[in-house]
């Protein structure tokens, strides 16, 4: 990825991408707190309203006794009729078992029932204010609740005996059953010692038969439960059922009795719209998301692609692809960089084209003068041999000088001419290991006379072992002649020039050094170029052939110059191993 | 990126190999039986589980009263209708291997039946090896019936039956195991355990906990909650009993016909089936099992007419008068027994007594127990009492508690009822269907005009079920009991087992 898309793909994210995926989450954070809360506040106005109705329910029936006994009381009606009313009662309202009044001495004035069954009255001491006493839970023969209801009479502001009457609680179980949060949730009511009085969930009424002692999560939560509504504390629990499910539960205490209601429901039910609604809200987010990063993305890659565009194409015209352009789209500032592109690699081509043509034409200009310059002298001498000849054909002596003559002048023509063809194609050469010493020691011999003639010494500082390399011995030896001319013709007399010679494990170098002129940098880096000269005569075609020679046996050659003090060149090859003597001696 | 999909595929390949369905449970299928003492469940229903496991009878009676082979394959009268043959199966096996055959039979029903009971038989006697015959003194359209009653068993204490299970140990409670041997098919239920508790609801508090699977009865006040119950199948069915005010008719009054037809018409048997028996159960016409092919619903019957029982009183003599300070006024007073170990017959009391009052009868409901009912209903010292009486689903059994000679040699109830015993003479005599069917006719009449108590309400029971197990569909309606030996356990992966 480059750079601008990065820097693009980051200003879209902290631009539109960033500021979104936070708004999701404190939307969502927001939105499950508020729902769970709703939730839960919703179960407990449930559990509340069920605790109101049973506390209602207790209260209607102690206001139909206290009814009931003051009627009883008050009218003076005769046993019979006493026990007909209590009878007609138990019979109208059938979560009445049994009916009995007792006058203040505890004794039965009149009951319902027709089986005698002893009630015990209960201790004054905990009979609370309003004079209502309500028994203890039990449970009778078909597991149904019932409780006995104490509630004495008062009749003229004294006391005028007791009402008591059993209350079958079946009608609590109906109301429990009733209770319906979504279609898991359900209610649940324990008595103050722990007892489950009724359960909703028809899976769950096994909890109301169980014996008090045993244990299970429910009974656990519902403890919990019991402790917090006497508290008026609002703290609903999450636990897990008998059955492994998350339920969530919340009390509310009924009063009197002092009961507790719970309502309970699973909470992948009760928090289902909680989740439904996330889904929802990260969906939308995730589709804004992606919408943002798609039409980022077709922007975008308008953008950048028109840049890639433009970058390849100055590649391309970096490389030499003149015929490169750019074809973009838009009217904006890209499409005008591109025109602009379009505009300036023409130029480029005109002027590339104008600079070959100069340099062609320079080029040109100098072979000729160079050539003029080479072949003027010899066929100038070869003309004046033949005028000559014309003159003195009968002089045997002339006749062998013009000879010489034409064949001396025709070498440098040749000379002359095999330099301009082999600049122009690989040199034939001979490959065959070369000892690099003895090879330049050779040389250096055979120009010991045009040395001392210059004023110049040269010498040959040889390495100490033997050295191969795969050459040609007869283009290595035109090689080093030539740069040891080179060197001492830019060597004043009383210089020196050395031919050295270095070996190490896997290359061989051979350098020749001068103390002349030196090269001055701006020209340091053509000097191998072909017709490129500092001489008044020549091509300037030597230094490239040296080199050319030089790459064709593998190797390289450099240069290094200081003007004043006198200018290196280094021929660097790969070291080879000597010929076997068998091959050798073959 | 394709790791993620690769991990993917295998979270779901993991996935549903975890989500196979659970194994079908290789441990013997075992039903526990839950009997709860109390009330109108005594110590007979476990005597009729036990004897339903691993007895048969050689005759039996179905949904609506028609004879059925079991034992018997087939039978055969006589022209003259004296001579009765049973002609047994002949696949069929005692639990210790024995073959069933006509002697064992013969010796079974020597020891079994009361001879008062099979009054009209002579001899009974093994006519080659499969074919038991009867000889009686005369026709007795009940003698099926009676066979229904017991069991054929065999050994010392009467242990060794023929049916779909067998006794293997009675302490510390009842274990039966399946007869693989049973002539019809072995039951798929390999094991049965009886539980007994001392009340129903200790019974119901021990399903509830899943201790038990089949609960024997569950009381009418919490059908309601068990209905709901998605582990449990609740299957309520009507029994074949009937709760009358049986009237002694030595009282001065009680033995007075139109003072009991008053009675009849001053009570709501509907309120009665409303306040009482919670709505389970059907208001009473008499003491025949009203889905008896022979019953016929167009008999007039009493519907409640407090205002007609009052004209009638009136009519009989029986004004409303006030007796003096403290008393009710009332057309007269009769005490009556109620059962008071079962708080139905509170209850029942409660509102009888109730209606009776409106129609100036003063009634007083007197608590006894069922002992004291039975001593005093067989000695005659009663005036009227309330309590649960057998129809069955044969005639027999009207015959049995109506017919005063019968009173006279088994005691039943001595009630002095006479009115009914020529139609149920006849009805015994009945040699065909016809004849029956006018006969009950007239006996629906005759107890009509003539009633000998109030028949009040037919109550309904319930059996329930855990649905571990699958009950056949034709119990719906029917006592479920009948079918247990084709109960099968559900697989464990069906949606119904739930245990």
């Amino acid at each position: 990825m480059t750079r601008i898309t990065s820097r693009f793909v980051l200003l879209i994210a902290s631009a539109a991408v960033a500021p979104l995926v936070l708004y999701g989450l404190v939307s969502v954070n927001h939105l499950r707190s508020g729902t769970q809360n709703s939730v839960t506040n919703g179960n407990r106005e449930v559990a509340r309203q069920v605790a109101a109705r049973i506390h209602l329910y207790f209260d209607n029936n102690v206001r139909v006794l206290r009814s009931v006994g003051t009627e009883l009381v008050n009218t003076h009606l005769e046993e019979w009729q006493q026990a007909r009313m209590l009878r007609n009662h138990v019979l109208d309202f059938p979560e009445f078992r049994g009916i009995t009044l007792f006058d203040t001495a505890g004794r039965q004035v009149a009951t319902s029932r027709l089986v005698v069954k002893q009630v015990i009255l209960p201790d004054p001491a905990d009979i609370p204010e309003s004079g209502v006493y309500i028994a203890p839970l039990q449970l009778d023969q078909d597991v149904l609740p019932t409780t006995i209801i104490f509630l004495r009479l008062d009749s003229q502001q004294r006391e005028s005996g007791w009402i008591v009457a059993e209350i079958s609680l079946e009608e609590l179980w109906r109301t429990v059953d009733q209770i319906r949060v979504g279609n898991e949730g359900f209610a649940l009511l324990v008595a103050e010692d722990g007892t489950f009085i009724a359960h909703g969930n028809p899976d769950k009424k096994r909890l109301v038969a169980a014996p008090l002692t045993s244990s299970s999560p429910e009974r656990a939560v519902a403890t919990e439960l019991r402790t917090v509504a006497a508290k008026d504390d609002d703290s609903s629990r999450d636990y897990f059922d008998s059955t492994g499910r998350k339920m969530l539960a919340v009390g509310a205490r009924v009063g009197t009795p002092s009961w507790t209601v719970i309502v309970e429901q699973p909470t992948d039910e009760a928090f289902a719209i909680t989740r439904t609604l996330e889904r929802q809200l990260t969906a939308a987010i995730a589709l804004a998301l992606l919408g943002t990063v798609v039409l980022g993305w077709f922007w975008g890659r308008s953008f950048i692609t028109r840049i890639f565009a433009l970058t390849k194409a100055t590649r391309a015209i970096a490389e030499g692809r003149m015929d490169e352009r750019v074809s973009l789209s838009g009217r904006d500032e890209i499409r005008q960089l591109g025109d602009s592109f379009n505009s300036m690699a023409d130029k480029l081509v005109e002027l590339q084209e104008d600079v070959r043509k100069q340099e062609r034409q320079a080029m040109f200009g100098r072979i000729a003068a160079g050539l003029v310059h080479d072949l003027s002298h010899p066929i100038q001498n070869i003309g004046n041999s033949c005028k000559l000849i014309l003159k003195m054909f009968d002089d045997v002596e002339y006749r062998e000088t013009f000879k010489r003559t034409v064949d001396r002048e025709m070498v440098v023509v040749k000379r002359v001419l095999d330099d301009l063809r082999n600049i122009a194609r690989p040199i034939p050469l001979e490959r065959f290991p070369v000892d690099i010493n003895r090879s330049v020691a050779e040389v250096v011999e055979s120009m010991q006379q045009h040395s001392e003639t210059a004023g110049i010494t040269l010498r040959a500082e040889l390495a100490p072992e033997t050295a191969f390399i795969d050459g040609d011995l007869f283009a290595l030896g035109r090689v080093y002649r030539n740069l040891i001319i080179n060197a001492i013709q830019a060597t004043a007399p009383g210089g020196l020039v050395v031919a050295a010679t270095e070996a190490h494990e896997k290359r061989v170098q051979v350098r020749v050094t001068d103390t002349g002129c030196g090269i001055p940098p701006d020209r340091l880096g053509a000097v191998f170029e072909d017709f490129v000269t500092t001489k008044r005569r020549g091509l300037g075609l030597g230094l490239a052939i040296s080199k050319k020679i030089v790459e064709q046996l593998g190797g390289q050659i450099t240069v290094s110059s200081e003007v004043g003090k006198g200018t290196t060149f280094v021929l660097d090859f790969p070291r080879t191993k000597p010929r076997p003597m068998a091959l050798a001696a073959g | 990126m394709r790791a993620f999909v690769l991990s993917l595929a295998g979270a779901a390949a993991f996935g549903s190999a975890c989500a196979k369905p659970a194994p079908i449970s290789s441990q013997a299928p075992t039903l526990t039986v839950g009997l709860g003492f109390g009330g109108t469940a005594q110590a007979p229903s476990r005597q009729y589980m036990i004897d339903s496991l691993s007895g048969e009878p050689l005759v039996a009676i179905d949904w609506n009263g028609r004879f059925q082979p079991r034992l018997a394959a087939g039978w055969t009268w006589s022209e003259d209708g004296l001579t009765l043959r049973l002609h047994l199966r002949p696949d069929v096996v005692f639990h210790d291997g024995t073959p069933l055959t006509a002697d064992l039979v013969v010796a079974d029903l020597k020891r079994s039946f009361n001879p008062a009971v099979l009054d009209r038989v002579t001899s009974i006697s093994a006519e080659g090896p499969s074919t038991v015959m009867f000889q009686l003194t005369e026709v007795d359209a009940f003698l099926l019936g009676q066979l229904n009653n017991v069991p054929i068993k065999k050994g010392k204490d009467r242990l060794i039956g023929t049916g779909p299970f067998l006794l293997r140990s009675q302490s510390p409670e009842f274990v039966f195991e399946s007869f693989p041997r049973y002539y019809q098919r072995p039951p798929a239920i390999s094991k049965v355990l009886i539980k007994t508790y001392e009340s129903p609801r200790a019974a119901w508090a021990a399903m509830m906990r899943g201790e038990v699977s089949f609960l024997y009865e569950v009381s009418r006040n919490a059908v309601d909650f068990v209905e709901a119950e998605s582990r449990l199948q609740t299957f309520s069915f009507p029994r074949p009993y009937y709760i009358p005010i049986v009237f002694n008719l030595n009282h001065p009054i009680l033995g007075r016909r139109e003072v009991r037809q008053a009675i009849n018409e001053a009570i709501n048997r509907t309120e009665i089936v409303e306040k009482a028996l919670n709505r389970r159960g059907d208001p009473a016409d008499g003491p025949i099992w009203p889905q008896h092919w022979a019953y016929n619903p167009g008999v007039r019957s009493y519907s409640y007419n407090a205002a007609a029982a009052q004209i009638r009183l009136d009519a009989a003599g029986f004004p409303e008068v006030v007796s003096g300070r403290g008393r009710m006024p009332k057309r007269f007073a009769f005490r009556c027994l109620f059962w008071k170990e079962d708080p139905l017959f509170e209850q029942i009391a409660l509102v009888v007594q109730k209606q009776l009052f409106e129609s100036g009868i003063d009634v007083e409901m007197v608590p006894a127990t069922l002992k004291e009912i039975g001593e005093r209903h067989t000695s005659g010292d009663f005036e009227a009492f309330i309590l649960q009486m057998t129809s069955g689903r044969s005639l027999d059994w009207v015959y049995g508690f109506w017919h005063s000679a019968r009173e006279k040699k088994s005691g039943t109830v001595m009630s002095g009822y006479l009115g009914a015993d020529a139609v149920l003479d006849r009805l015994r005599n009945a040699r065909s269907d016809e004849e029956t069917r006018i006969a009950v006719a007239d006996l629906q009449r005759v107890l009509y005009d003539d009633p000998p108590a109030a028949f009040l309400v037919r109550p309904e029971t319930a059996r329930v079920i855990d649905q571990s197990f699958e009950v056949p569909s034709e119990a719906n309606g029917r006592d479920v009991l009948g079918t247990l030996w084709q109960w099968k356990p559900r697989p464990a992966a069906s949606p119904g087992a739930q245990r």
